[in-house]
């Protein structure tokens, strides 16, 4: 399937086609990180025909906006952002994102032995994220993976850094619910 | 296990995770882009057209509105206009000039000035205008100076102004063109209207060439199914399609979201007065139309792009309504035959581009009706804005917006210009 990728001989010239909108670059870009970036869809949104959708309007702001791309920090940690980005608006557009206030249990730590996720599969965990209420996904998905910090979540969804690690604790909880049923 | 090790496990977890989209997912964004990127270059191209039409349009005016004047300056009328005001106190002639003239310079006005009679002219004048002047002016007390001065282009000459007597002088000289003749003090008011009777005359019998550029807004889509002939809705659609666009192209597939865009015309009209309110114009334009036509088959998406090439002579007969000073407004109907030069095709497929064409077959007939608004810009040149209705016929012609939507609502906006 992969077949156009011999044509580049490493990133920096695939972007640079890409940049000239060469449609075998753009071919091979979609196809090196499509898989990647439809699994950070579903993280978010949950739903894989809605994660497809994302997908297609992230790929067109990618080659839309990829001249923007200067070189510093990995062109996987870009690509990310942006896709992370048409995610988040489309959730904001759905009006999916609800946030509980904050409580009092911030910072317990959870009680899920280390076994269990080395025995869960990634297709099974991403199922379970993708189960998760669209506000604890949300900022599961950006804290816990993405790695942003509550003032960054805080700032992006207009909730207090507390709501933000509320949120966090909740949705933790709830997956070591899950993961313990699993067991 | 803590918190950080739960997060960093499930991230570790997730990385590792590729989930393979479908593939037509490739084909619904190379789609995409290249609609993008059309659109832009469509935006591009029609931005140039029209800027280079106005660009036209305007320097062609300025071109037809270099030529001489035949009247006299405005301000050799306004020095008239003061000397009527007080022929016999001479001296306060200058005074009511500076009053209509505040930044008078006579030295680049072309005018002769005569001073007045108690006052000796201590510099000569220098007169600038079509001819060298070959004998000095004589400024007379008893009569007006009846010799046209003759003025030269080259250089602006210095004219010593003889005073030959100490009586008031009733007529000051003054800068004749060529073409008007000597002036009576009656005759004098009448070139303050000159262009406005010359506008009046040109209206009613004159030959109007006129450019113009025409544009038909339109939302016009539709779904066309090609699965068979017998599923069609509309036979004459999908002959036409199927003509349109080849038919080895298209074996059997769903052609859905067919878009049709605004089409553009250009083109020039001479225009023949057969009465004072009636006239007829023919010309010649050249149409584009533009159409979108998305093909979904069962294990392939393709976009195609159909450009049509027409050229066509309209015949129109227009009535004026109105025509007063610088407004004409007028009701217009007509007939048109159009020739399809060329159908142009990009294909894209899977983000691969290919381009092919073919001739069109027969004529395009449509009939036409509106009203129209003209704007005298100058003495030589008009701008005008026709709204119309069109209808065409059924001619058998490739798809097009005309074929789908054969009513339709026409803009024109262009400039006419008097011959």
């Amino acid at each position: 399937m992969i077949t156009s990728k011999r044509e580049f001989l490493d990133e920096k010239e695939l972007l640079r086609a890409c940049v000239k909108q060469d449609p075998r670059a753009q071919r091979t870009l979609y196809e090196l990180y499509s898989p990647k970036m439809l699994t950070v869809c579903i993280r978010y949104v949950g739903d894989k025909e809605r994660a497809r959708d994302i997908l297609h309007d992230g790929f067109i702001t990618v080659f839309e906006k990829i001249e923007s791309y200067n070189g510093t920090g990995s062109f996987e940690g870009w690509l990310r952002r942006i896709f992370v980005n048409t995610a988040l608006m489309s959730l904001r557009k759905g009006d999916v994102l609800k946030f509980s206030d904050e409580l009092s249990d911030v910072g317990r730590e959870l009680s899920v032995e280390s076994t269990v996720l080395g025995k869960i599969s990634s297709q099974e965990l991403l199922r379970l994220i993708s189960q998760m209420p669209a506000g604890f996904r949300a900022v599961f998905n950006m804290y816990a993976i993405e790695g942003y910090s509550h003032q960054e979540i805080a700032k992006e969804f207009k909730i207090s850094e507390g709501s933000s690690r509320s949120q966090l604790s909740r949705a933790r909880v709830w997956l070591q619910e899950r993961l313990e049923d699993i067991r | 296990m803590d918190n950080r090790e739960f997060d960093k496990r499930v991230r570790e977890l997730m990385d590792g995770h590729l989930e393979m989209p479908d593939s037509s997912l490739w084909d619904s964004i190379a789609t995409s882009l290249a609609q993008r990127k059309r659109a832009r270059v469509l935006y591009m191209r029609r931005a140039l057209i029209g800027t280079a039409a106005v660009a036209a349009s305007l320097a062609l005016i300025f071109f037809l509105d270099s030529g001489e004047s035949t009247a006299p300056s405005q301000k050799a009328i306004i020095e008239k206009l003061a000397q009527e005001v007080n022929p016999i106190k001479t001296e306060s002639k200058s005074e009511v000039t500076a009053q209509l003239l505040p930044e008078h310079k006579y030295e680049k006005t072309g005018v002769v000035v005569q001073e007045g009679v108690k006052e000796s002219v201590k510099e000569p004048v220098k007169v600038s205008a079509q001819e060298s002047i070959k004998e000095p002016v004589k400024v007379s007390a008893q009569e007006p100076v009846k010799e046209p001065i003759k003025v030269s282009t080259q250089e602006p000459a210095r004219v010593p102004v003889q005073e030959s007597v100490k009586e008031t002088v009733k007529e000051p000289a003054k800068e004749v063109a060529p073409k008007s003749s000597p002036a009576k003090k009656s005759d004098d008011r009448s070139y303050l209207f000159e262009n406005n009777y010359n506008r009046k005359s040109h209206r009613r019998g004159s030959t109007l060439l006129a450019v113009s550029t025409n544009i038909s807004p339109s939302t016009a889509s539709n779904s066309v199914s090609l699965m068979g002939l017998s599923q069609a809705q509309s036979g004459y659609i999908v002959s036409n399609v199927v003509s349109t666009i080849q038919k080895a192209y298209v074996p059997q597939e769903v052609i859905s979201n067919t878009k049709f865009l605004m089409p553009i015309s250009l083109g020039v009209q001479a225009q023949f007065p057969l009465t004072g309110k009636l006239s007829v114009a023919t010309g010649l334009n050249y149409t584009l139309l533009f159409s979108h036509y998305d093909a979904i088959s069962r294990d392939e998406t393709r976009e195609t792009q159909q450009t049509l090439h027409y050229i066509g002579v309209p015949l129109n007969l227009y009535y004026n309504l109105f025509n007063k000073e610088s407004l004409r407004v007028y009701v217009s109907t007509g007939v048109a035959a159009e020739k399809g030069l060329y159908a142009d095709y990009k294909v894209f497929e899977s983000g691969v581009r290919r381009t092919y064409g073919q001739s069109i077959e027969g004529l395009q007939w449509s009939v036409n009706g509106g009203f129209g608004v003209e704007f005298q810009v100058n003495n030589s040149a008009g701008l005008y804005f026709d709204p119309s209705v069109a209808y065409y016929f059924d001619n058998n012609q490739p798809l097009s917006i005309r074929s789908s939507q054969p009513l339709q609502f026409k803009f024109e906006l262009g400039f006419r210009f008097r011959l």
